[in-house]
């Protein structure tokens, strides 16, 4: 599944986050480093979720710590 | 016509302050404040059972209109949460601690956060049906019987509270047409999970159902009332955490005022959130006002209000 930096950028915008979008970058740790907590990662989420018109599992979550990261899992998706 | 006449409200004088937790779970206070949104969760008396907290609603009730117990044709209470695990039905204990009528009919509902409007849609259906005029609806789930105090996930949450809402033909407010909703298949997202009874909660899965299925529902709801979300005075919006109501209003481009988090000292009382906000007497003059109480199930469901013109 493709998925590009803006795409991520773009969730990140629209889910209302207290933290700077701008200053994120894509190996920037989105809760460590960003302080995004952890209701505002639900709307991330929901957002990749809509986006792509997929499920993320529980389990995986924890994969997708950075928007690189982000992007890797998507691109392992089949389309 | 009926609809709702009065609200009785009540909420325990006890509190646990959610701030003394934060270490606990490692989160600050901005947290709290703009996330969860209860500082504080209001907690019932040890001494204090489900039927009691209806009881205490019902006398603000009383206080408010006058209502003699005897006029009362018809009671349900809605609660999860119920006195000696439901076997007799709560409604049947308040019906004999109110000392209401042998000739008033009572029995429970068991549902969560959604109570609220479907009672008000059964609890009129069954008054219309049998010629009623004078009903009773309580809330009351007291979900300090199942927090679990160290699950970060709901103990910082929810609040006990209970309303008594009478249902009359002389209305303050009438409704209009109810949408309704289940998941059954997302049922595991809330439930009693553990083997001592205590409460369990996805919060991602039900994060996720409030900030898709819930703004859509009302927008259908709304359709199906010939309304936009700009003719609207109030969203009653149930008090589930600030984080859901904030997702919702925004989700609906709703105005901030319009959609109020009104829970911060007492936190989600469930099926009671709701008639606690329509009883605030700021929210009185509304004239238009939307409902929506979801959760538990997974279960939802919205209605509009309509402030009834008495000519004054």
């Amino acid at each position: 599944m493709h998925a590009t930096q803006q795409d991520i950028i773009s969730i990140l915008e629209n889910a209302g986050l207290s933290a700077d979008v701008s200053a994120i970058q894509g190996n920037t740790d989105l809760i460590k480093e960003a302080g995004i907590d952890s209701l505002e990662m639900m709307s991330v989420y929901l957002g990749i979720e809509e986006k792509f018109g997929i499920h993320i599992p529980d389990q995986d979550l924890d994969r997708l710590d950075t928007i690189d990261n982000i992007i890797q899992y998507l691109q392992k998706l089949p389309e | 016509m009926i609809g709702i006449q009065a609200i009785g409200t009540y909420i325990p004088s006890g509190r646990i302050d959610n701030r003394l937790k934060t270490a606990k779970f490692e989160i600050d206070e901005t947290f709290l404040t703009e996330k969860t949104g209860a500082l504080r969760s209001a907690v019932k008396a040890e001494d204090e059972d489900t039927s009691d907290l209806c009881c205490k609603a019902f006398y603000d009730l009383q206080q408010k209109t006058g209502l003699q117990p005897g006029r009362i044709e018809c009671a349900v209470v809605c609660t999860q949460n119920p006195d000696n695990r439901g076997l007799p039905h709560t409604s049947a204990i308040v019906h004999g601690k109110l000392g209401l009528p042998e000739s008033c009919a009572v029995f429970d509902i068991s549902l969560g956060c959604s109570g609220f409007v479907y009672g008000l849609s059964v609890i009129q259906a069954f008054m219309q049906a049998n010629g009623f005029t004078t009903g009773v609806l309580f809330t009351a789930d007291p979900y300090s019987k199942i927090v679990n105090p160290e699950d970060k996930n709901t103990s910082l949450l929810f609040g006990d509270g209970a309303a008594a809402t009478l249902i009359g033909n002389d209305p303050v407010w009438t409704t209009g047409k109810f949408l309704f909703g289940s998941q059954g298949k997302e049922h595991a997202s809330i439930r009693i999970g553990t083997p001592d009874g205590k409460l369990e909660m996805n919060g991602r899965a039900v994060f996720s159902f409030s900030a898709t299925v819930v703004p859509k529902n009302i927008l259908a709801m709304l359709e199906s009332n010939r309304l936009t979300v700009e003719d609207i005075d109030l969203f009653a919006l149930h008090q589930g955490s600030r984080y859901i109501v904030d997702t919702i209003k925004k989700k609906l481009a709703v105005e901030d005022r319009k959609a109020p988090f009104v829970a911060a000292d007492y936190g989600n009382t469930v099926s009671s959130s709701i008639p606690l906000i329509l009883s605030d007497p700021g929210n009185a003059s509304c004239s238009t006002v939307v409902i929506a109480g979801f959760g538990v199930g997974l279960s939802w469901a919205s209605t509009v209000l309509f402030k009834v013109n008495k000519g004054k």
